[in-house]
């Protein structure tokens, strides 16, 4: 009884020394942002001064405000896509155990483990000809596709832990599938929705490799692309670099506070049920 | 009757039909496409190019940087599944615990899985550059001299493995607490009752029980290592040599900047069939598994 | 219950999502149809009568460039101006900075390019099919003869504007030479010498940012030019004839292993970013680097007092002349499927004006690239001056090489210094993307 306090301190001690593990990296961006260019002192060191023409710098020229929209619009659509799309091709796939939608199962999950980079060749040249570069289309149906066998997957599990008789019951009233998908399992399917959103979204809003190729005009850049540019090798840019960065992370990070509940739970019902 | 629920059987797989139109255009027909572009020499832009036969396969199995590219792929795929993997179970079993502080430190080890791993990539530079860098900042306090840290190949390897590890663990952590929490404490009762030790009461029961948040982070790691890109890309380019590389970045370096988009889609769908085929007989020895239980 | 509770939301969702994509989808038919009617308007009205502006829209300009640091900046305030001065035109620029030559292949492949861009040094052989032809334009005579060859294609078109020459050779710290009495060496044989006293004197000889490798590729080509061409000219009769025997490049590839072997190059030549050699030189740590002269400009930003300077590249044998490389380094051009090319014209002669040109071309103290124009050199004056004689070449890869082979020098040379390459590979690799390249430009 009198030794609990003692242990607990140390667990506190042990879990602030991680965080700041975890923290260190965004630590030296800070004070890598707030220093003058000429200021050729240790990074550790926070400077004496707080130096804010890097961010100015950063908004007038970065063009953040429309590289936030631009993220935005890609991260809601897909996710949208990827919520309808995945759940309805989740459930038949989850209800019927013949060999056919194993072999279906199993080509997705193909897909899913495949280095999306790996045709990208081929990927480019076709939405050249189908003259999708550019375009929130274009490049929303390649990122659903894309991240769509693990919702597929999530949705496919989720819908295995739902018994079965809910469906048979509704069938002997008479219920198609469509009806039955809509009205009993796409109820139950919140907190795994909830996952999908959470993981994708993410995933989504942090993408680089297609947006790179498919949005190369400066209107449609997205968020970690327009960072990226900062980051220019040939020049000392970095303090704008680090400036922007950290301003991009400011709102997903009050998203993430304001839904950190609903983000835990979501995952413990949703993901690992 | 047989009829109803042949039709019924026939609704329900229309049901698949939107995914499969998704993945025939943008993953099986440019697959097609690229089996074509495998066969010439085009360099990714001009409007000219002429076939080559095999020449870009022949090429492929004497190329040294895809030996590399295929070593450090499966150490970033099955290494930062590991080491995630235990990671954030570890993490998820501490942090479970009741002590003051314990959602703010929750929050600070999630916090860079919010970030793009492209920043944390760059970011990561300012920590490990050689000249000027904090951690050899650091080293030199304590009287030990300066190191290159990303120029010998392994341990660049392993560096970067580390750094995803250290960004993404708070996902894997934030995906076993949530499993941790659907165990219900009567296990662990009647557990004690039975005065099993906390060891095996963890074997026992709470690994087995949370067998659902393994495979979600199992394959999400997988998924997240076998496709690493964009930390690469900030912080090595790919070097020194060709020693860093993963398939995606070597793709992307033969395409973009070696101007051989021939032989990129060549070593592009070799991956993809062996990716696929890997998978599917993984798949097969798990659902026969999955009967059996 | 639960049923009533969820189907607004995905209600919701759909209908975000429409939105969205409705918005989008109306976004771009009305933009293209606005370019179409413009386009229109453009071709029939007579072109001396800009004054009826009112009426017209906004026309926007895509501007892309690989220009950073005060190039960068410069091109800003020109831009900010020329949007100021012309309101019913929006040049938007993009820094595509290291993305550039990645995004411009794109493109290229896209056959959807900016309106106007950087040609980054390949005006003619990697850009000029998709260039407008110039010639026609009031500044085109004031172009610098220097600099005039390299900007004109096949058929006598010039294809960009060229604001500034880029006269380079290797950038030094003269302070270090002069404490150790060493004077800018003129034969490699003295370069080395110097390098050996320079090492034992506790500076590093030479700093490679070879993160980057692009400026591996900018050593090796350097040292292309001067060890095989500049040593033997019948190897550019070789290089016209596509008969170059790579087992020369041998020289190359043996210079580079000794310059490693003998710790002449910086301890972190594998990682070091650019940034990180600019912030050594401005230390006054580094004696050489092979780097253009935009590295100049860096290192004064970081430390104004620094002294550095740029001296010519050494030679083999001692009865030819140290010599200097001229290229092209920031020259626009446009588009020459541009759906306004009346627009980007006006920006390019806007661009064209004395002051504009000065402010792009001082930006990293070079010569303008066009006649007339005078730029204030700062400290390097003296030095352009002291040179003004000295024999010019063009860059060793834009010259003998086919497009894209840059990349291969740097990545032999990233081969080579990090010991995965031996000579005999870096040799097939050269030799494997010379013909490659070669036959895929043709």
């Amino acid at each position: 009884m009198k030794r609990k306090p003692k242990l607990k301190l140390i667990w506190t001690l042990i879990g602030l020394a991680l965080a700041l593990l975890h923290l260190m990296p965004l630590y030296i961006a800070v004070t890598v942002a707030f220093k003058k260019t000429t200021d050729l002192s240790s990074r550790w060191q926070f400077p004496s001064y707080l130096y804010w023409d890097h961010f100015k710098d950063a908004i007038a020229t970065g063009h953040l405000l429309r590289a936030f929209g631009n993220s935005l619009i890609l991260t809601v659509a897909t996710a949208t896509l990827l919520v309808l799309v995945g759940s309805v091709t989740a459930y038949p796939l989850a209800r019927i155990k013949t060999r056919l939608s194993r072999s279906l199962m199993n080509v997705i999950l193909g897909v899913m483990m495949i280095p999306t980079l790996s045709i990208i060749v081929p990927l480019y040249s076709m939405m050249q000809q189908f003259q999708a570069i550019n375009t929130y289309w274009g490049i929303i149906l390649v990122l659903t596709t894309f991240n769509l066998p693990l919702c597929i997957f999530l949705y496919a599990n989720f819908i295995n832990t739902i018994p079965k008789e809910l469906d048979e019951a509704a069938k002997v009233d008479g219920c198609g599938s469509y009806r039955l998908f809509y009205q009993i399992i796409l109820p139950q399917l919140k907190p795994v929705t909830a996952a999908v959103i959470i993981l994708k979204g993410l995933k989504v809003w942090n993408d680089y490799e297609f947006p790179l190729y498919f949005m190369q005009k400066p209107q449609n850049q997205t968020i970690t692309l327009a960072i990226s540019h900062f980051f220019s090798d040939t020049s000392s840019y970095f303090g704008s670099a680090s400036a922007a960065a950290l301003m991009a992370v400011v709102p997903v990070v009050i998203i993430f506070l304001a839904l950190q509940k609903n983000f835990i739970s979501g995952l413990s019902e949703g993901a690992v049920k | 009757m047989t009829r109803n629920k042949y039709t019924a059987r026939l609704q329900l797989y229309s049901m698949c039909i939107p995914a499969f139109i998704l993945f025939g255009t943008f993953v099986f027909y440019p697959l097609l496409r690229g089996v074509r572009i495998s066969f010439t020499d085009w360099n990714g832009f001009s409007q000219h190019y002429s076939f080559i036969g095999l020449d870009n396969y022949r090429k492929l199995i004497i190329d040294p940087n895809i030996r590399t590219a295929f070593i450090n792929t499966l150490i970033y795929g099955i290494g930062s599944t590991i080491v995630q993997n235990v990671w954030g179970l570890l993490y998820a079993l501490l942090f479970n615990r009741k002590f003051a502080g314990r959602n703010l430190v929750r929050a600070a080890v999630y916090l860079p899985v919010l970030i793009s791993g492209l920043i944390m990539g760059y970011i990561w530079y300012f920590l490990l550059q050689y000249s000027g860098g904090a951690l050899n900042d650091l080293l030199t306090v304590f009287g030990v001299g300066p190191i290159d840290w990303l120029a010998e190949h392994r341990r660049a390897v392993g560096l970067i493995l580390f750094i995803t590890s250290l960004q993404f663990v708070g996902q894997s952590m934030v995906i076993y607490l949530a499993g941790l929490q659907t165990i219900s404490k009567s296990y662990y009762e009647a557990a004690e009752l039975d005065g099993a030790r906390r060891w095996s009461r963890f074997i026992h029961i709470t690994l087995p029980l949370l067998s659902p948040a393994i495979i979600t982070n199992v394959t999400l790691k997988l998924i997240g290592g076998l496709q690493l890109f964009d930390l690469i890309v900030a912080l090595t380019n790919g070097g020194p040599g060709f020693s860093t590389h993963s398939f995606s970045t070597l793709i992307n370096y033969l395409y973009f900047v070696n101007q051989n988009a021939g032989y990129s889609s060549t070593l592009g769908l070799v991956l993809f069939l062996f990716i696929m085929a890997i998978t599917i007989s993984v798949n097969k020895v798990l659902y026969k598994r999955e009967v059996e239980y | 219950m639960n049923k009533k509770k969820w189907f607004p939301l995905f209600v919701l969702l759909l209908l975000t999502f429409t939105t969205i994509v409705s918005a989008c989808s109306n976004h771009s038919t009305q933009s293209e149809s606005d370019n179409s009617s413009n386009a229109g308007t453009e071709q029939s009205s007579p072109s001396s009568s800009p004054t009826d502006s009112p009426a017209k829209e906004l026309v926007k300009l895509n501007f892309s460039t690989n220009a950073s640091g005060g190039t960068l900046d410069a091109y800003q305030v020109i831009v900010d101006q020329f949007n100021k001065d012309n309101p019913e035109i929006n040049v938007e620029m993009s820094a595509l900075g290291k993305d550039f030559n990645t995004l411009m292949t794109a493109k290229m492949a896209n056959n959807d390019l900016p309106d106007l861009f950087s040609t980054a040094g390949w005006s003619v052989r990697r850009f000029g099919e998709y260039l407008l032809p110039l010639n026609d334009r009031s500044w085109a005579m004031q172009v610098n003869e220097q600099i005039k060859p390299t900007v004109t294609d096949g058929n006598g078109n010039l294809v960009v504007l060229p604001l500034d020459i880029d006269i380079s050779g290797v950038v030094y710290n003269p302070e270090i030479l002069k404490q150790l009495n060493l004077k800018a060496p003129e034969t490699w044989d003295q370069f080395l010498t110097a390098c050996e006293t320079i090492k034992k004197a506790g500076y590093t000889p030479i700093s490679v940012a070879g993160k980057d490798s692009g400026d591996i590729a900018g050593l090796m080509s350097r040292l292309s030019l001067s060890l095989l061409v500049q040593s033997n000219p019948s190897y550019k009769d070789d290089f016209d004839k596509d008969s170059f025997d790579w087992t020369h490049f041998a020289s190359v590839t043996d210079f580079v292993s000794n310059l490693k072997k003998k710790g002449y190059l910086n301890v972190d030549v594998l990682t070091a970013d650019k940034p990180t050699v600019y912030a050594e030189l401005a230390k006054g740590k580094v004696a050489f680097a092979f780097q253009s002269n935009q590295t100049i400009a860096e290192v004064k930003k970081l430390n104004p007092d620094a002294l550095i300077s740029m001296m010519p590249l050494p030679v083999s044998d001692a009865n030819t002349q140290p010599f200097l490389i001229s290229g092209e380094r920031d020259s626009v051009g446009i588009w020459k499927e541009s759906k306004h090319p009346k627009e980007a014209l006006i920006f390019l002669d806007y661009l064209a004006k004395s002051e504009n040109v000065q402010k792009v071309a001082e930006s990293y103290s070079l010569q303008a690239g066009l006649k007339g124009v005078q730029t204030n050199l700062g400290a390097l004056q003296e030095t352009f001056d002291q040179y003004s004689q000295a024999v010019v070449s063009n860059h060793f890869d834009r010259q003998y090489l086919p497009n894209g082979m840059f990349t291969t020098l740097g990545t032999v040379g990233s081969g080579l210094l990090s010991g995965t390459m031996d000579s005999k590979q870096v040799e097939a690799t050269m030799k494997d993307d010379y013909d490659r390249l070669k036959k895929a430009g043709n």
